[in-house]
C-alpha cells in the first residue's frame, strides 16, 4: 500500500500554521493598503483646505486692493478647487464601496472632507459673486438610508459634470453625516426628501431628472 | 466589520486551509506518488465492459482492452449488454466469434444490474470495469495488480481523462480531470477514497462478493460501491500510472444531467453512511474529508451566490444609472485615472490575487501528475474558461441537484433514462 510518509495530524497542524501566515497577510495587506488609502484622503482633504484658506486669502486681497488682483486669476482658482474636490469626491466614493472592515476610520475622514467640501463651496460662491463668475454651483444633498434614486441622482449630475467640466461644480453633502454644519444647512434650505439640490442658491427638491436638470442648467 | 463580512472571511480562510492541507501532503509525498507495487502474482482478470447503446464507442473500448500489454491468457473480456436497441450486440458479436470476449445479454436494468452479471459468470481472481465509452491505455493492468498483493485492499482505480476537448464544457472538464486525478491520489495515500470510478477501476472479486456487488438502488453504483468496502475496512488504492479515458459531455443539458445524477448519489449515499460523517472509526475519510467535502461545497454555494448577487446587484444598478442620462453615455467616458482607481483595492482583492495564484499551482501539479505538458499557448484558454466558469457551474450543478433532490426525485436511473 503506497501511504503517506506522515500522519495526518501532522498535515493539519501544518496546513493550519501556513494557511494562517498567508491569511493573515493577505489580510494584514488589505489593512494596510486601507492606512494608505486613509492616509492619502486625509493628506488630500488638507491640501484642499490650504487650497482654500489660500483663495479665501486672495479673495480678501482682491476685496482690499479694490479690484487690482485679476478676477481671471480667481476664477482660474476656484476651477481648480472644484476639480480638486471633485476627485476627492470620486475616490472617496470609490473607497466607501470597497471599504468592508474600519467603517469608523472611514466616517472620520468622510467627515472632515463634508467640512471642508463646504467650506470650498462658501468660498467659491464668494468668487463667484465678487467676480460674476458664470459657472453654477450645486449643493447636492443625499441620503443613503432614506432615498431611492439618490445613486441615479449622481450618475446624472455627474453626466452633466463630465459635460460642462469647469462650469458647473458639484458639492455632495451626505445629509445623514451628524455633523453640526450639515445639520445647519438642511434645517436652513428646509430639505426632508432626498435628493434635494441647491442650484445657485436656488432649492430643487426631489429626483430631478436628465432633461430636468438640463434646463435648470441651460443646457437643453 | 458586518456579520455577513465575517462569515465571507471565515468561509475564505476554510477553503484556503483546505486548499493548503492538501497541497502539503502532495508536495510532502511528490517522490513515491508514482510508485506503483511491483508483484510476481500473475492474477486472473474479467474485464466487464456494460454496454447500453454504445454503438459509437464500444469497438474502440473492446480494442483497448484487447491491446492490454498481459498475458492474454491471464484475463477475459466479459461484454454485458444490458437491453442496448442499437447495433451493439451486433459489433460485439464479431468479437465473439473470433473467441475474443464472451457477451451476456440481458433485459435491460441498469448499469450495477449490468456488472452484478458479469460477476456471475467471472472467472477472474481481479475484476477490472470499464465503462463502454472508455479507453484503457495498455498498460493498466501491469499497473494496478501490484496493489492486491496486500490482502486488504479492495480496489484500485486510475487516472481518468476526458478524451476529447473540443468546446468550452469540454476544456473546463479536461482541466477539471487533471484536477480529480491529482486529488484522489492525494486521498488515496490515506485510504479515503469514496468512488471507483466506472472507467478503469479494478477489484478483487472475492471482496465484491462478500460485500453484495454493486448497487442496484443507487443513482452512483461507483460510489456506493466504493463507501461499502471502506464500511468494510478494506482499502482502496490509487495508480497515477494507470490512465483510462473517458468520453465527456459537450453540451450543458446532457452534463447537467450527468452532475446532478452523480451529485444526487453522492447525497443519497451520504445518507445511507452517514455513520462515516465525524467518526473517527472510519479514519481520514470520517474524521476530516467527508465532512471538509460538506463545508466545501457550503462554502462554494454560499461565496458564489454572494458573489452573483453583488454582480448582479451592480449590474442592476448601471443599468439604471444608464437609463437615467437615456443610454447617452459618451460624456461618462474617460481615461480610467490609476490612482483614483487603486481606491478600489481592499482585502478581497488580496485574497482573490492569493486564491488564483494557489488556483495556478494546482492546475500546474494537476498537468504534471497526469503527464500532460503545461503548455501554455496551446492550453491557456482551457485554464482561463476553467479558472473563470468552474466555481459557476459546479454552484449551478449543486443547486439544480439540492432542487432536484428536494421537490422533482423520481426515477433518474444513470443510462437507463439516457445519460452518461
Amino acid at each position: 500500500m503506497v501511504q503517506s510518509k506522515r500522519p495526518v495530524s501532522f498535515y493539519l497542524f501544518i496546513a493550519f500554521i501556513a494557511s494562517f501566515i498567508v491569511f493573515s497577510s493577505g489580510v494584514g495587506i488589505g489593512l494596510f493598503i486601507d492606512e494608505l488609502k486613509s492616509a492619502s484622503v486625509s493628506s488630500s482633504i488638507t491640501d484642499l483646505q490650504n487650497s482654500i484658506v489660500d483663495a479665501e486669502l486672495e479673495l480678501l486681497m482682491f476685496d482690499y486692493f479694490g479690484g487690482n488682483v485679476s478676477c481671471n486669476y480667481l476664477i482660474l482658482k476656484s476651477e481648480e478647487l472644484g476639480e480638486q474636490s471633485s476627485k476627492l469626491g470620486e475616490r472617496l466614493d470609490i473607497f466607501e464601496r470597497s471599504n468592508q472592515i474600519n467603517e469608523e476610520g472611514y466616517l472620520t475622514l468622510k467627515e472632515d472632507y463634508t467640512r471642508v467640501l463646504i467650506k470650498d463651496w462658501l468660498t467659491l460662491e464668494d468668487i463667484k459673486k465678487s467676480c460674476e463668475a458664470n459657472y453654477s454651483t450645486i449643493l447636492y444633498f443625499y441620503s443613503n438610508t432614506r432615498c431611492f434614486q439618490c445613486e441615479n441622482q449622481a450618475y446624472v449630475l455627474n453626466y452633466y459634470k463630465n459635460m460642462l467640466k469647469s462650469n458647473v461644480l458639484i458639492f455632495a453633502i451626505d445629509s445623514d453625516m451628524n455633523i453640526s454644519i450639515v445639520k445647519m444647512l438642511v434645517y436652513n434650505y428646509g430639505i426632508n426628501t432626498y435628493p434635494s439640490l441647491v442650484v445657485d442658491g436656488v432649492l430643487n427638491t426631489g429626483y430631478q431628472n436628465i432633461t430636468i436638470l438640463g434646463k435648470t442648467l441651460g443646457v437643453q | 466589520m458586518d456579520i455577513l463580512t465575517l462569515i465571507v472571511l471565515s468561509l475564505l480562510y476554510l477553503t484556503l486551509f483546505v486548499a493548503f492541507f492538501w497541497i502539503i501532503i502532495f508536495l510532502d509525498n511528490y517522490d513515491i506518488l508514482w510508485n506503483d507495487p511491483k508483484t510476481k502474482n500473475k492474477y486472473f482478470i474479467s474485464v466487464l465492459i456494460p454496454a447500453f447503446n454504445e454503438e459509437k464507442s464500444i469497438r474502440k473500448t473492446i480494442n483497448s482492452v484487447l491491446r492490454q500489454d498481459y498475458s492474454k491468457n491471464l484475463f477475459e473480456v466479459i461484454v454485458i449488454n444490458d437491453g442496448s436497441t442499437d447495433n451493439t450486440e451486433k459489433l460485439c458479436k464479431e468479437y465473439e466469434k473470433k473467441g475474443l470476449i464472451k457477451i451476456v445479454s440481458k433485459k435491460n436494468g441498469g448499469k450495477a444490474s449490468a456488472l452484478n452479471a458479469g460477476l456471475t459468470i467471472a472467472k477472474g481472481e481481479l475484476i477490472y470495469v470499464l465503462d463502454a465509452d472508455s479507453f484503457a491505455e495498455k498498460s493498466n493492468f501491469k499497473h494496478l495488480i501490484g496493489y492486491f498483493d496486500n490482502a486488504k485492499v479492495a480496489a484500485v482505480t486510475s487516472s481518468m481523462k476526458v478524451s476529447t476537448k473540443n468546446g468550452f464544457l469540454q476544456k473546463v472538464q479536461w482541466v477539471e480531470y487533471m484536477f480529480s486525478i491529482l486529488m484522489r491520489k492525494s486521498m488515496s495515500l490515506f485510504n479515503s477514497l469514496y468512488v471507483t470510478p466506472g472507467p478503469g477501476s479494478m477489484y478483487r472479486k472475492k471482496v465484491l462478493l462478500e460485500i453484495g456487488g454493486f448497487s442496484t438502488t443507487t443513482l452512483t453504483e461507483d460510489m456506493e460501491i466504493a463507501f461499502n468496502i471502506q464500511n468494510h475496512k478494506y482499502f482502496i488504492e490509487n495508480s497515477l500510472n494507470a490512465i483510462t479515458y473517458t468520453n465527456s459531455p459537450k453540451d450543458l443539458k446532457t452534463l447537467s444531467v450527468q452532475r446532478i445524477r452523480w451529485y444526487t448519489g453522492f447525497i443519497e449515499d451520504s445518507l445511507k453512511y452517514k455513520h462515516f460523517y465525524f467518526n473517527k472509526d472510519y479514519g481520514f475519510l470520517g474524521g476530516f474529508l467527508l465532512p471538509s467535502n460538506l463545508l466545501s461545497t457550503f462554502a462554494l454555494l454560499f461565496l458564489t451566490f454572494y458573489a452573483l448577487f453583488n454582480s448582479v446587484k451592480s449590474g442592476l444598478t448601471n443599468i439604471s444609472n444608464l437609463s437615467a442620462i437615456k443610454f447617452d453615455f459618451f460624456p461618462m467616458l474617460k481615461l480610467p485615472d490609476f490612482a483614483t482607481n487603486m481606491f478600489g483595492i481592499n482585502i478581497f482583492s488580496i485574497i482573490g490575487i492569493l486564491f488564483l495564484i494557489i488556483s495556478l499551482f494546482i492546475i500546474y501539479y494537476s498537468l504534471k501528475v497526469s503527464y500532460e505538458s503545461v503548455n501554455i499557448r496551446k492550453n491557456f484558454l482551457s485554464y482561463v474558461l476553467y479558472l473563470i466558469s468552474y466555481s459557476f457551474l459546479m454552484t449551478y450543478f449543486w443547486s439544480s441537484t439540492l432542487l432536484y433532490k428536494l421537490f422533482l426525485r423520481g426515477n433518474l436511473k444513470g443510462w437507463k433514462n439516457g445519460s452518461e
